[in-house]
């Protein structure tokens, strides 16, 4: 590849004046340490065989690192790249993929999320393709892309500020005005192994640890702002096939849901379905109908919100009298920052659900693994594990007041805080060996809210690639009671005509529907469109994506060859973590749910078992290894030698 | 009788559609600085507001422009003649609602032409926020939103 000049403080690269194939043809190389800036052109070849985002993230990651490196070294890169798609008419093309070594993973792996709001298209219509970020300032410092030029801004100003307060200040301070801004908030700053980035005031990446990554280079925000042009290559052909997958959205009964409630719209089922698992899986409620969705639309509001091109709207905003009343107003809550801190955390009410939720995110800290570290804690001082000589505070179960305290403090290092920052799995790792047997998790992965005992296909998620099984693959995999009518066409893939809370429990087609799902997520996030109408919806295909790759790039792209460039992915992703020593020994779910069935409700008896985990997982991995096979050596964008 | 792109910024959830389809549809491309229609944003507290031109009766627009390339035709929409315009800026200057820009590349006035009475940012809007609705039938039915809301009170 070649270089380009590298320069202090601020630098530009000559700008095409238009971009005319979805790709800018370049990414730009940031040391924060010494300032440099070397702009490198991508070759066309690397870019047409694995098309942007994720793909191209993983790659430099790979390369750019060795096994073993630590997650805060400051030769280990942070990633951002956008795909073809990014800054077209395509629907949901505002995706921009993230990824660094994990602080949260033991032993550091790899830690990916994707952006929600304009982040990617301002990527792609400032010129370029990726941002390669290097080295650690000496001060706070603001990255401000634009147009061809990359300059340091000073953030010192604003550095203590909240996420969405800190992104208004870089923002008013670069002089853009349409721009997108990620920020972390006071946890990044104090390197909270868990600390989030925020895009826009309010979205947080739903990776944990990626504000961490930022706050440890002293890197407060990066603010994207591009104002392109970019030219498909097939205008009008680009222009109908826009228009026909905004017409399959609008007749998909999961957009739908989705559009009417966000990534939220499963808790009535989950609340009514008699699979709870509360209190760090030890106490198992008959229902919780005080936790719907009905319930939060109607006293919360739940205002929905869009991301770039994006018809489904499923960002939502949180208000309603009783908070806004107290002053919160707030973005960005999720489906599993919901049910963790609900049901991990034993919390019986929406509002103390939602204050926690706020002053995490407030805060720059993932809820959701600060309800694992939290529901860890409390469940092991209830057992006399612990004390609160170990706590800080007196821990019970329900207790807002003190989680919001030790929320603040652990973000802030303070006191106890400076062990809670670092993450559940070596807060535990102090412990008693039966003591960290309590923390569910994944190589340092915090187990989501749901209980892998009743929902196989989320343990097989989780077990399988605990980097990419955030909220979004949880919302299809877990089989809920009734998804099918919102999906159709996991019907066929899954070969089943219903859908009930049997299905949810049972291992049927959980490895197929799993394989299809990430692979359909990763060939989106490669293409630059967001991966939730494509994974959780099934409302976009791999051929909707290979034909709007085609009206853009010009290039031809078919199904079978986009999945299996996807497919080559992530397996570079799991060579990673086996490199890691994170073998099939250690990516399984938490040894106690094959020890402990569930003990009542109408899913009593349900437990893991060995020989089932290990056949679905079998399956799982050989359904991802035929779709990397059929790409081709040429064909389609796939590779099958990484 | 004079139609134009009615905003009900209420509806509006930031995707910014309109922009991109509205410089697909003059330009070709995708850029928001090339689009006729643009959404103002704060997003800490989810707001957003489709900003275009509203084809005034009275458009102080035309009244700026010293080469008369700004006119109000007989159908009511104020027109941009690309021939005259010398690319002074005074229409951006004067249009009260900021609606009136320049574009990025020749320096010339753009505005809203209304897709030829087919907006493509309208028929992109899926929350509805943008309606093309004829002048008369806008008071209308502005009127009985405002009816409606009084009566909710009642």
């Amino acid at each position: 590849m070649r270089r380009g000049g590298s320069a202090q403080a601020c630098e530009s690269v000559e700008m095409s004046t238009l971009i005319t194939n979805g790709w800018a043809g370049r990414r730009v190389v940031v040391n924060l340490h010494s300032r440099e800036i070397d702009f490198e052109e991508i070759p066309h070849a690397h870019l047409r065989r694995w098309i942007g985002g994720r793909a191209l993230n993983v790659l430099e990651i790979r390369q750019r690192t060795v096994p073993g490196l630590d997650a805060f070294n400051t030769d280990s890169p942070l990633c951002m790249a956008a795909g073809p798609l990014a800054g077209t008419l395509a629907p949901c093309s505002a995706a921009l993929h993230l990824a660094a070594r994990s602080p949260a993973a033991y032993p550091s792996t790899i830690a990916m999320a994707e952006i929600a709001g304009a982040a990617g298209p301002m990527l792609k219509l400032a010129g370029f393709d990726q941002i390669v970020i290097l080295g650690e300032s000496d001060k706070p410092v603001c990255l401000v892309v634009s147009d061809g030029t990359v300059e340091f801004r000073d953030a010192s100003k604003y550095w203590g500020f909240d996420p969405a307060s800190a992104a208004e200040a870089a923002k008013r301070e670069s002089g853009k005005a349409v721009a997108s801004v990620l920020s972390i908030g006071i946890a990044g700053e104090n390197e909270v192994r868990f600390a989030t980035v925020t895009a826009d005031c309010s979205w947080p990446a739903e990776a944990p640890g990626l504000g961490a990554v930022m706050g440890a280079r002293r890197l407060k925000a990066v603010v994207l702002a591009g104002s392109g042009p970019m030219r498909a290559c097939h205008g009008p052909l680009l222009r109908e096939k826009a228009k026909d997958v905004r017409h399959v959205f609008s007749r998909s009964e999961g957009i739908r849901a989705l559009s009417r409630a966000g990534t939220l719209f499963p808790m009535d089922w989950i609340a009514g379905s008699g699979a709870l698992a509360e209190r760090n899986f030890n106490a198992f409620p008959a229902g919780k109908p005080g936790l719907g969705t009905e319930e939060y639309l109607s006293r919360f509001k739940g205002l929905g919100t869009g991301c770039w091109s994006c018809p489904v709207d499923c960002g939502r905003f949180t208000g309603g009298e009783e908070l806004t009343s107290q002053g919160i107003f707030f973005g960005g809550l999720r489906f599993e920052a919901a049910m963790s801190v609900a049901l991990r955390l034993g919390l019986g009410r929406w509002i103390d659900v939602l204050k926690v939720c706020h002053e995490c995110m407030k805060l720059g800290m993932d809820p959701a693994s600060f309800a694992s570290l939290a529901a860890w804690l409390t469940d092991c001082y209830e057992r006399g594990m612990i004390d609160a000589r170990r706590t800080g505070r007196v821990m019970a179960w329900g207790d807002v007041e003190s989680v919001l305290a030790m929320a603040a403090a652990t973000a802030r290092r303070e006191g106890h805080g400076r062990f809670f920052g670092e993450g559940s799995l070596r807060e535990a790792k102090r412990s008693t060996d039966s003591a960290e047997r309590l923390l569910p998790h994944v190589a340092g992965f915090d187990w989501p809210a749901l209980d892998p005992r009743v929902f196989k296909g989320l343990s097989l998620s989780f077990a399988t690639a605990p980097h990419d099984a955030g909220p979004l693959t949880s919302l299809a995999c877990p089989a809920l009671p009734g998804f099918l009518r919102f999906s159709p066409g996991l019907g066929k893939i899954s070969g089943r005509e219903s859908w009930d809370a049997g299905f949810a429990a049972s291992w049927d087609g959980k490895a197929g529907l799993l394989a299809h799902a990430r692979l359909l997520a990763c060939a989106a996030q490669m293409a630059g469109v967001c991966r939730l109408p494509a994974e959780a919806a099934f409302a976009v295909s791999a051929r909707d994506l290979a034909e709007m790759l085609y009206a853009v790039t010009g290039e031809e792209f078919d199904a079978d060859g986009l999945i299996a460039a996807a497919a080559a992915v992530m397996a570079a992703e799991w060579d990673m973590m086996v490199k890691e020593g994170l073998g099939l020994d250690v990516l399984r779910p938490p040894a106690r749910f094959f020890a402990e069935p569930v003990p009542e409700g109408p899913f009593a008896g349900e437990v893991l078992r060995e020989k089932d985990f290990a056949g679905a997982r079998g399956e799982y991995i050989d359904a991802v290894g035929r779709a990397r096979g059929r790409g081709g050596e040429s064909g389609g964008g796939g590779s099958p030698a990484l | 009788m004079r139609s134009t792109v009615f905003v009900n910024a209420d509806l509006c959830t930031g995707c910014k559609l309109c922009e991109l389809v509205c410089a697909d549809a003059h330009e070709g491309l995708t850029g928001p600085a090339f689009s006729r229609i643009r959404v103002e944003s704060f997003p800490r507290v989810n707001a957003w507001f489709p900003v275009v031109c509203a084809h005034c009766a009275k458009p102080p627009c035309v009244a700026a422009c010293p080469s008369r390339a700004r006119s109000k035709d007989h159908g009511g929409l104020v027109a941009i003649d690309a021939e005259s315009c010398i690319g002074c800026g005074q229409c951006v200057l004067a249009c009260p609602l900021g609606a009136a820009s320049m574009h990025p590349d020749d320096g010339f006035a753009i505005g809203c032409d209304l897709c030829s009475g087919s907006p493509a940012c309208v028929e992109a809007c899926a929350s509805k926020a943008l309606r093309f609705v004829p002048g008369v039938l806008g008071a209308r039915g502005r009127r009985r939103n405002w009816a409606l809301k009084n009566l909710a009170r009642r």
